[in-house]
């Protein structure tokens, strides 16, 4: 594994992680007393 | 709810558009998802002096709470334009308020606006839908046939552009609103995979380069120009719009109960000035003003009768079918109609505090306070999306990882890509439409029109069914149900006792009017008794009649007619207390006696009821086959109720009756029940049904009711048979199941591409992203989804 593999995969995860966070993470509080 | 006072409104002065002082409904447009209307709440709710607000998507109104001394209704439309959309106002549009009309000017101005925006947004849709339609058909034509000669790429990308840029413009704006807010909807999806598509296929026209080298598909012909997915692009944003056309042209409107609902109310008044009787518009009625009314005419607004007896027709605000009595000192409502006498009475409440225009506001906060469906396709598409992004992103990861150094890059690049291309499922946006168009379309053949699509996605959840009682389960209009004469009266022919009691009642009531005789009349015709001719008809208002019937006098009335003819009722008045214990209408007759000479006789009484339509109880048994709760509510008394009810569901299968309901109550029965969380439905028939039908998930109206029930319910019963009630939540139900199938064909061949578009199958077809492929999956996808929906055809 060169560096550049190891940057792709790490910022892929990263990526993949900040996605998931994006769409089902925590939510700002005004938002969440919304969706009751 | 209204701190207006009579004086404001009767002076023609409105404070703010549409609403009290104190609460304010905004109609808002370019609201495109959920999210929006939450933004637009938020903002409100940060201008000082408002105390709440709320935004409701499906009605797109907002409904804001605040301090009159603090803000300006202007100020609250001028924070919703700041964050970018608009508010519909009454003078936004020609031929605003409708003339005459001065109640209520601002509603049916803004009920208008709304329906213009709505059909220009139609008649935008079949533009673009035209456009989108008639460039990608040619980019369908040169991909799917392989067609290939020199610049057949630019040739697609100059059809494609106007497609993607113009046509499409509206799921990129929406999927921007929904990654504002965080989330994944149908617009998101859509516009990722349509981006990717026509980004990758533009790039390589015009870079060929790019991929002509180390690119794995042109690897497997060299000399071709690069594969393009133009079509990808083109034909998913042509059939999403042609489903969002067909949705839109559906789409009911909730104009047109406001608007019946105020046509009930006259447009002048006969109001006495300076001893003097003058006609002046409604808006100028003040509290206190002496108004006339003579027979025929509607009532103007609510009072207190002041000089005159009368007869009115209150059912459309009560439902109930029997015109009542008034006297001095007995309440009048506006919007009713007067039917036998001239009477004075004193204006008590004008402008917005009459009755029927708390129901114009109760029908419209219900509309407003409806929830909004989550359509199934927002929802997958909600997980599907970011699945998609991150099985893309591995993908890269992967390829990067496995392949070599020269070509690691191209490789990665074009497999993200391709990911990203197939997974848009086309067939996505004519999963819903195609399958509640042949639903509608069924529904019609059966008599059941369903307001727009997503009535029947509710339709097809509800779980708890309300039954208004008269009209509705009963056919709303008496009819005779026990004949009994007395004991002493002797009928001269062959005739038994009873069918000459009944005769001689009906030919006395040939020429009434009153829906009690008309019954009394019914039924002696149903006998095949043969009615003499009467004569000296004389309808005594609040009492009954009287008429000379074979050379006799026959009076035909209440205890009170009997009492002021002196007529002796003991011997009969047993048998009346026994019908009035069993909730029947009891009518003495009386008989004999030359006219003026000494008081006729009791001959017997005769009870009246509103009783079950034919096919009521058949329908309950059904539909609590269906395994659904059902309700029976009803502004009779508890005894009225019961005796119905078992009538109907001897085996209790009305699981409750609430009796006594106030007319302006049954919506928060209704949404006392939704608050238990249930999905509810309320069957009516007449305007006091008309909130409940707004409030419940799915109102449903015979098509013999008023028309106002029929503009507020979602779903009208064209043979006002109860049965369709049933017939009405089967077929939602097998819409709901095939729009259910319907996504999982649209993203069930999709999904299969993903591994194979993530190059599972390259290291021994080298595929990566083969056009076949993709074009396979858009179209096994859309004709699955079109053979699904055509099944709802034998629903």
């Amino acid at each position: 594994m060169d560096a550049s593999e190891i940057l792709v995969t790490i910022g892929g995860l990263a990526l993949v992680g900040a996605v998931l966070i994006f769409f089902f993470g925590p939510r700002r509080r005004r938002d969440r007393k919304r969706s009751i | 709810m209204t701190s207006t006072s009579p004086e404001d409104v009767g002076s023609g002065e409105n404070a703010a558009p549409g609403s009290a002082p104190d609460t304010v409904m905004l109609p808002v447009t370019g609201m495109s998802c959920a999210a929006c209307a939450r933004t637009i709440e938020f903002t409100l709710k940060d201008v000082p002096g408002v105390r709440d607000a709320s935004v409701n998507y499906a009605t797109g109104r907002a409904t804001v709470a605040f301090d009159p001394s603090v803000v300006t209704p202007p100020a609250l439309v001028e924070a919703v334009r700041s964050v970018g959309y608009d508010v519909l106002s009454a003078d936004s549009g020609p031929g605003g308020a409708e003339a005459g009309i001065d109640a209520l000017p601002e509603e049916l101005a803004i009920e208008d606006a709304e329906r213009r925006a709505q059909e220009a947004e139609y008649r935008a849709l079949r533009v673009k839908l035209a456009v989108a339609a008639g460039l990608s058909i040619p980019i369908l034509v040169i991909s799917m046939a392989h067609l290939s000669f020199p610049g057949v790429n630019w040739i697609q990308l100059g059809l494609a552009v106007p497609v993607v840029a113009f046509a499409g413009s509206r799921f990129y704006r929406g999927a921007w609103a929904s990654l504002r807010h965080r989330n994944a909807d149908m617009n998101t999806l859509i516009a990722l995979g349509t981006g990717a598509a026509f980004t990758y296929s533009a790039a390589v026209t015009l870079a060929p380069s790019l991929v002509a080298h180390a690119g794995p598909i042109a690897a497997a012909a060299p000399h071709a120009p690069p594969a393009v997915y133009f079509e990808v692009a083109a034909a998913i944003i042509t059939l999403v719009l042609l489903g969002r056309t067909l949705e839109s042209r559906a789409r009911g409107r909730s104009a047109e109960a406001i608007r019946r609902l105020i046509q009930l109310q006259p447009r002048t008044a006969r109001v006495v000035r300076g001893g003097m009787e003058i006609d002046v518009p409604i808006a100028r009625v003040v509290s206190g003003d002496v108004v006339i009314v003579r027979p025929g005419e509607r009532i103007p607004v609510d009072g207190a009768v002041i000089d005159g007896v009368s007869v009115v027709d209150e059912s459309m605000l009560t439902g109930e079918s029997l015109p009542v009595d008034k006297e001095p000192g007995a309440p009048v409502f506006g919007g009713t109609i007067n039917r036998t006498g001239s009477f004075s009475f004193s204006a008590t409440r004008v402008g917005r505090d009459t009755v029927l225009y708390r129901i114009v506001r109760l029908v419209q906060q219900a509309q407003a306070s409806r929830a909004p469906i989550a359509r199934l396709a927002d929802v997958i598409s909600g997980y599907f999306t970011p699945a998609v992004i991150v099985a893309a992103i591995l993908t890269f990861v992967v390829w990067y990882n496995l392949a070599p150094p020269d070509s690691r890059l191209t490789l990665a690049l074009a497999s993200f890509v391709a990911v990203m291309i197939i997974a848009c499922p086309c067939a996505m946006g004519l999963a819903t439409p195609t399958a509640i168009l042949v639903a509608t379309g069924r529904g019609a053949e059966k008599g059941i029109l369903f307001r727009g699509g997503e009535v029947l996605e509710r339709a097809g959840k509800v779980r708890t069914v309300v039954l208004d009682k008269t009209g509705t389960i009963t056919t709303g209009r008496p009819e005779v149900t026990d004949v009994v004469p007395a004991a002493a009266f002797a009928p001269a022919g062959a005739e038994s006792p009873g069918d000459a009691l009944l005769r001689i009642a009906a030919s006395a009531e040939q020429r009434s009017e009153h829906p009690l005789g008309e019954a009394i009349v019914r039924a002696a015709s149903a006998r095949g008794a043969a009615l003499a001719p009467a004569a000296a008809f004389e309808a005594l208002p609040g009492r009954g009649i009287a008429a000379e019937v074979d050379g006799q006098l026959a009076l035909i009335g209440n205890a009170r007619l009997m009492a002021e003819r002196g007529v002796d009722v003991a011997p009969i008045a047993p048998e009346a207390d026994r019908l009035s214990a069993l909730a029947r209408t009891v009518m003495f007759v009386a008989v004999g006696g030359a006219p003026g000479a000494a008081p006729p006789k009791a001959a017997g009484v005769i009870g009246l009821a509103d009783t079950p339509r034919p096919e009521a109880a058949a329908a309950v048994r059904r539909l609590r086959g269906l395994g659904l709760d059902l309700v029976m509510i009803t502004g009779d008394n508890r005894a009225t109720a019961d005796s119905i009810a078992s009538l109907v569901a001897p085996h209790g299968e009305i699981g409750r009756v609430i009796a006594g309901v106030l007319p302006d109550r049954k919506a928060e029965e209704v949404r006392a029940l939704q608050a238990s969380g249930r999905v509810v439905a309320m069957v009516g028939d007449g305007i006091n049904d008309a909130p409940a039908l707004a409030q419940a998930d799915v109102g449903l109206a015979l098509g013999s009711g008023t028309d106002v029930a029929i503009e507020a319910a979602d779903i009208t019963l064209m043979r006002s048979d109860l049965d369709g009630v049933a017939s009405a939540i089967t077929l939602s139900q097998r819409t709901l199941v095939i729009i259910r199938q319907n996504l999982f064909w649209a993203f069930f061949y999709n999904t299969l591409g993903i591994p194979v578009a993530a190059g599972i199958l390259y290291p021994w077809t080298g595929w990566l992203l083969n056009p076949m492929l993709a074009a396979a999956a858009m179209s096994f996808s859309s004709v699955s989804v079109l053979v699904n929906s055509l099944r709802l055809r034998r629903a």
